[in-house]
């Protein structure tokens, strides 16, 4: 199941260039043994300088959209 | 579309038509080759889109189980595809040819003037998104975008959206979707936590999908 709070990596598309790796501003990721992985997770702020600095568009950071409870009290 | 429908009817589709498998990815139709087939959607999800000059994606719609596509330049000998259509999922279609559908249609005027209906709704989403490009600026189209996602997601699980995919709803680039959510937080309408965006101004936001301030 797809963790809404990190990168999703597109494993196939990777090239382990490593541009995910420099761009990210918090040291989230880092390829090791050949592979992608998540080396700080909780440092994670979803700002998608991963996303958008990827060559190969093997990164993608989704975001759920909904109302916080009061407005949806407010309707 | 096939909802209801009589024994006659699924018989017609039985004979003419047939299931095609398709992988997550797979093009199923190109804007501005001939039109050749009616779809629908049996299991999966299939975007229906068009792409600009400067190669630019704007997703028209979204279809999903029972929904069909590629219906307006079928009802038209010799029409060509007004637009692309790729499988975001692993799908299976439901597949005839243009002119056993328009037969269909001759065969059985019931089952015809559900297709018109259809036909007459897509309009009218065309007329809105033609409006909302044409008159509405990229913030405008972005509240309202939050808005109906927001709504959506009261009713059934919301779908999670890339920016990417956000741009392509709206109709504008990456890099503008991002700039705009960064307004929209500045301006306290909506909030960023990691994964989620959290929309907690609503009438500030329907302010800004309307033209008006946020204030």
């Amino acid at each position: 199941m797809t963790d809404l709070n990190l990168p999703v990596i597109d494993k196939e598309k990777c090239t382990l260039c490593g541009t995910c790796v420099e761009v990210c501003p918090e040291d989230v990721l880092a390829i090791t043994e050949e592979t992608l992985t998540y080396a700080n997770p909780d440092q994670c702020t979803m700002c998608t300088e991963c996303e958008a600095a990827c060559p190969e568009n093997a990164v993608a950071c989704y975001f759920q959209i909904g109302w916080a409870d009061d407005e949806v009290k407010n309707e | 579309m096939l909802a209801e429908a009589g024994p006659t009817l699924l018989s017609a589709f039985d004979t003419y038509g047939w299931e095609m498998a398709c992988a997550s990815g797979k093009h199923v139709i190109w804007e501005g080759d001939h039109c050749e087939h009616v779809y629908g959607v049996v299991l999966g999800r299939v975007e229906v889109y068009r792409t600009a000059a400067d190669g630019r994606e704007h997703t028209l719609r979204i279809i999903e189980k029972g929904g069909v596509f590629n219906l307006v330049p079928a009802m038209k000998e010799g029409g060509n595809n007004r637009a692309n259509a790729r499988c975001l999922t692993v799908s299976k279609l439901a597949v005839i040819k243009t002119a056993d559908f328009r037969q269909i249609l001759v065969q059985f005027p019931e089952f015809s003037r559900k297709v018109v209906g259809l036909v007459s709704d897509r309009l009218n989403d065309m007329i809105e998104i033609s409006s909302a490009l044409a008159m509405h600026t990229v913030e405008q189209r972005t509240a309202a975008f939050l808005i109906r996602e927001a709504n959506r997601s009261q009713d059934i699980h919301g779908k999670p959206w890339t920016q990417d995919e956000m741009a392509r709803q709206i109709g504008t680039v990456r890099d503008m979707v991002g700039r705009t959510l960064r307004k929209f937080e500045e301006q306290g309408l909506i909030r960023r936590d990691r994964g989620n965006i959290t929309l907690i101004d609503r009438t500030g936001l329907e302010n800004v999908s309307e033209g008006k301030d946020a204030t």
